[in-house]
């Protein structure tokens, strides 16, 4: 079915309008709104009805840019760009353009449209690709500059000091294996993440799986005395990638260990969900992690603790390696933690149809 | 005279919306440590005197030339009874960001829980409060200045805990006492805003419920 848009013209305007995801604002010369969409009343919380007198722009915000760039405009007649902070309950990024509304048959400007793009993703993901080169240039310098302190220390004349040459020798191989494990992880990261990890799943049953990894992590828990418990019920199976497996359990598993206190414990614990899913969870009675860096653990290079992190020594890729591991396998991967009580992560993992 | 009260109605909230954002502002370089925030916070209060002087010129401007009687009258005096609270909310954000100054180049004392808490309230307070002076709500005035005592209680909480940590430690004291005036800064803004409350009451109703035990008991 045609329609002629001149008869319509009208409830076009509004059904365009209110199909658009970015928030308009028209104002006239005296900055009242003479028209706004939905996705704007959503941005700005505008209740309507029960107006007595048109809105003016303060009615519908007070930031300070947003008035700005439409007197700006109203005052140049150009238009204004800007990214700017609204706070509504939670804090979001937008990116705001202010234009000149021109009527061709009259002269000069007849008011200013404002188009606001909501960019926070946008932003979220620039600070963490900022932040993981930060953190990166960082997690290689510091064991590089140890590495050639030392160098230098042996090349000036301490390789001939039979007291000490060893010692600086044995400080030198620790850093370079730190910093090569570094960089496996991060190809690691980026293999699972181009899809180039080779994903084949197969029937496994935990207990025995998880039986099978003790010996990858015995020595961390007679290090840290830590007691070790696989309370996996037999019987439980999921459909996973082994070897992807593997690396999921004994990665949460070392973490549990490291991060725990003297004489605390470890468990793995399984149970069904509902019949297409078996959660794996770890558990430990460690030093927990705060909320606020909850949503982040997840994160490249992001540290809860940074000189905790460095004296256990990973490389802090490890939970990113997991999550994509994880969501490689179909899964999903939680945590809760209680600070000074422990944390327990959690994997969903799909079971065989 | 509408489209000079509109003026001075844009300009009063507009001073608020920059009020708002100097707490706002202030209050992440604190919990966040950034401090190229803080000093941001700090270099933007020149522009929120400049806006309150053009508010009190506009004011006597409109007396003197407009005379206005009535509601327009009780406009203009309580807009500018209004203006220097908010103008004194923003120095005392302004005083949260020199804190957070100093408190970011030592170590944190402890993560903070309570004061994250009692920041929010006070924000949300300021930005309901300016929500009434925009929507003329007395109704809306009312309920916020009922939830000072909240702000008090947390202060006291807060206090409480910054001096048992000062008496346990004494490396903690000189951060322990910029914390103190912190919380303090944020306890003076909710009373700031409970005087806003008290002007958005004065314009709409015309009552003065300042130095009232309750803020629905009239003044005699």
């Amino acid at each position: 079915m045609s329609f002629i848009p001149e008869q319509h013209s009208e409830s076009l305007l509004q059904a365009v309008l209110g199909s658009l995801r970015e928030g308009i604002l028209v104002l006239d010369t005296d900055t009242q709104v003479v028209l706004y969409n939905q996705a704007a009343a959503d941005i700005f919380k505008i209740r309507s009805g029960g107006a007595r007198r048109l809105l003016r722009l303060v009615d519908v915000t007070r930031h300070k840019i947003i008035h700005q760039g439409f007197r700006k405009v109203l005052d140049e007649g150009t238009s204004f760009n800007s990214e700017i902070e609204l706070v509504n309950g939670q804090e979001r990024n937008y990116s705001f353009r202010a234009t000149p509304l021109r009527f061709s048959h009259e002269e000069g400007v007849a008011g200013v449209i404002g188009v606001f793009f909501d960019v926070t993703q946008i932003v979220k993901l620039e600070r963490i690709r900022r932040e993981f080169f930060t953190n990166l240039s960082h997690e290689l310098r510091t064991p590089l500059t140890s590495i050639l302190v030392y160098v230098e220390t042996l090349l000036s004349g301490a390789i001939h000091d039979i007291e000490y040459n060893v010692e600086f020798l044995e400080i030198i191989n620790k850093h370079a294996k730190r910093m090569r494990n570094l960089v496996q992880d991060i190809s690691d990261l980026s293999a699972i993440e181009a899809g180039e990890v080779q994903i084949n799943p197969a029937n496994i049953e935990v207990h025995k799986f998880v039986e099978t990894l003790t010996p990858l992590f015995s020595a961390d828990v007679t290090t840290y005395h830590i007691t070790f418990t696989n309370a996996v019920p037999p019987g439980l199976c999921v459909w996973a990638d082994a070897q992807s497996l593997e690396q999921i359990l004994v990665n949460l598993i070392i973490n549990a260990i490291k991060f725990n206190q003297p004489q605390g414990s470890v468990t793995v614990e399984a149970a069904t969900a509902g019949d297409e899913a078996v959660v794996i969870s770890v558990r430990d009675t460690g030093i927990g992690i705060e909320s606020h860096h909850l949503p982040r653990i997840f994160e490249r290079l992001y540290r809860v603790d940074k000189s905790r992190s460095q004296e256990v020594g990973g490389t802090g890729l490890g939970l990113a390696i997991v999550k994509h591991l994880v969501l490689a396998n179909k899964g999903e991967i939680t945590v809760e933690s209680v600070p000074t009580q422990g944390s327990v992560f959690r994997v969903k993992l799909p079971t065989r149809l | 005279m509408d489209v000079d009260l509109d003026r001075l109605r844009d300009k009063i909230l507009i001073l608020g919306g920059q009020a708002e954002t100097a707490l706002l502002q202030a209050t992440k370089a604190l919990i966040h440590r950034d401090s190229v925030l803080a000093q941001q916070v700090i270099a933007d209060d020149d522009d929120i005197d400049y806006v309150e002087s053009e508010i009190d010129q506009l004011c006597v401007d409109l007396l003197r030339d407009k005379c206005p009687v009535s509601e327009d009258l009780r406009f203009i005096f309580g807009i500018a009874r209004t203006a220097p609270i908010i103008e004194r909310i923003a120095d005392h954000a302004v005083n949260i960001a020199r804190h957070a100054l100093k408190l970011n180049d030592e170590p944190q004392l402890k993560p903070y829980v309570e004061l994250p808490r009692m920041a929010e309230l006070v924000h949300q307070m300021l930005v309901e409060s300016l929500d009434a002076l925009t929507q003329r709500d007395a109704a809306k005035a009312y309920k916020i200045i009922r939830r000072d005592p909240e702000v008090d209680r947390l202060y006291g909480r807060i206090f409480d805990e910054l001096l048992l940590f000062m008496t346990q430690d004494s490396s903690a004291v000189v951060r322990s006492v910029e914390l103190l005036f912190v919380v303090k800064h944020f306890e003076r803004i909710a009373d700031y805003v409970t005087n806003i409350c008290e002007q958005v009451v004065f314009i709409v109703e015309g009552r003065i419920i300042k130095h009232t035990k309750e803020p629905w008991e009239i003044h005699p």
